[in-house]
């Protein structure tokens, strides 16, 4: 038998399912420059970024699918949306501004080291080993984010960006109008094919 | 008799897609083998591109892959990638220069080589 099973069971889906959220809608977010980013580079980037969250999505789901008796796709594919926990923050369109989807990619990254730190931290051994797999591909992130950073600290439209997103970041509750389109487009195969897989 | 072959495997990265492919491919190597498989996926941080033995090294270099740089303590930093300190797998200079920290895949960043103006694909640290 072929299994992807994880090393112990644990019950923490509770603060685990919104990091997974944001992972999943973030990746798709950052997937949507694959094809028309500013540089070749970018477009590289980004789709690496986004495949990378996705992952982190993915392994997340699995932990928590477990002790919910269901299966990663199904938390990713089959919920409603207003079952997903993802933050308004992760769930803006940004394309076609780079400013923007910089600002907030610099935001996140900050905001997410911060999180997995904690779970790092977990006594749960399960959650902490994947929390620092999680940090160590996440580096590479923080990398890109600073390296932009570091361009963009000068330009005002970059510093507007930021103030403009900086308060979004903690925020939860209520779905963004354009997370129903998303949630549309993500979900069509799975509610076209129920279970098909990938 | 006991016939199963238990596998637990680390993918580089999460988000590897080659993770169902290579996961696969053992289990019916192991089936072609005679015995039943149980392959498992391990989703924390015990395996480390440190842990790439100097053949596995050497092989990455012959074809062409520069092995990753070991674990720092602290982490890698942006500046450690962007200095000099990788060598080409091709001609061994270390007049190499970063050019993306995304590549083809995950696990790999796109470095260039100024000696033998080659651009080369540098594993990342894991």
């Amino acid at each position: 038998m072929v299994s992807t099973v994880l090393r112990r069971v644990s019950a923490r889906a509770e603060p685990l399912l919104p990091i997974a959220d944001d992972e999943l809608i973030l990746g798709w977010r950052n997937s949507e420059w694959t094809g028309i980013a500013p540089f070749l580079e970018e477009d590289v980037a980004f789709s690496s970024i986004a495949q990378n969250e996705i992952g982190h999505a993915r392994a997340i789901y699995q932990l928590v699918a477990e002790e919910l008796g269901t299966t990663a796709d199904e938390l990713a594919f089959d919920r409603k949306p207003e079952d997903y926990r993802c933050s308004p923050f992760v769930e803006l369109r940004l394309v076609p501004d780079w400013a923007k989807t910089i600002a907030r990619h610099c935001l996140y990254e900050d905001a997410d080291q911060r999180r997995i730190q904690e779970l790092i931290e977990a006594d749960d051994p399960e959650v902490a080993g994947l929390a620092a797999k999680i940090d160590r591909e996440e580096v590479y992130h923080r990398m890109h984010a600073q390296m932009w950073f570091e361009r963009l600290e000068d330009e005002p439209q970059f510093q507007e960006a930021l103030e403009e997103l900086r308060p979004l970041v903690d925020q939860r509750g209520e779905h963004l109008p354009e997370f129903e389109h998303l949630w549309q487009e993500m979900t069509e195969v799975r509610r076209s094919v129920a279970g098909a897989t990938w | 008799m006991d016939s199963r072959v238990h596998v637990e495997f680390t993918p580089s990265f999460l988000g590897c897609p080659a993770l169902e492919v290579m996961r696969d491919q053992m289990a019916s190597r192991i089936r072609e083998l005679g015995a039943e498989p149980e392959v498992e996926v391990v989703l924390d941080d015990s395996w480390s591109t440190d842990r790439i033995t100097p053949e596995g090294r050497e092989k990455l270099r012959e074809s062409g892959f520069a092995p990753p740089a070991p674990r720092e303590a602290g982490g890698s930093q942006l500046v450690q990638l962007q200095s000099k300190a990788f060598k080409c797998p091709y001609c061994g200079s270390t007049e190499t220069r970063l050019e993306n920290i995304f590549g083809p895949t995950p696990c790999r960043s796109l470095r260039y080589c100024a000696s033998c103006r080659q651009p080369f694909e540098q594993f990342k640290t894991i």
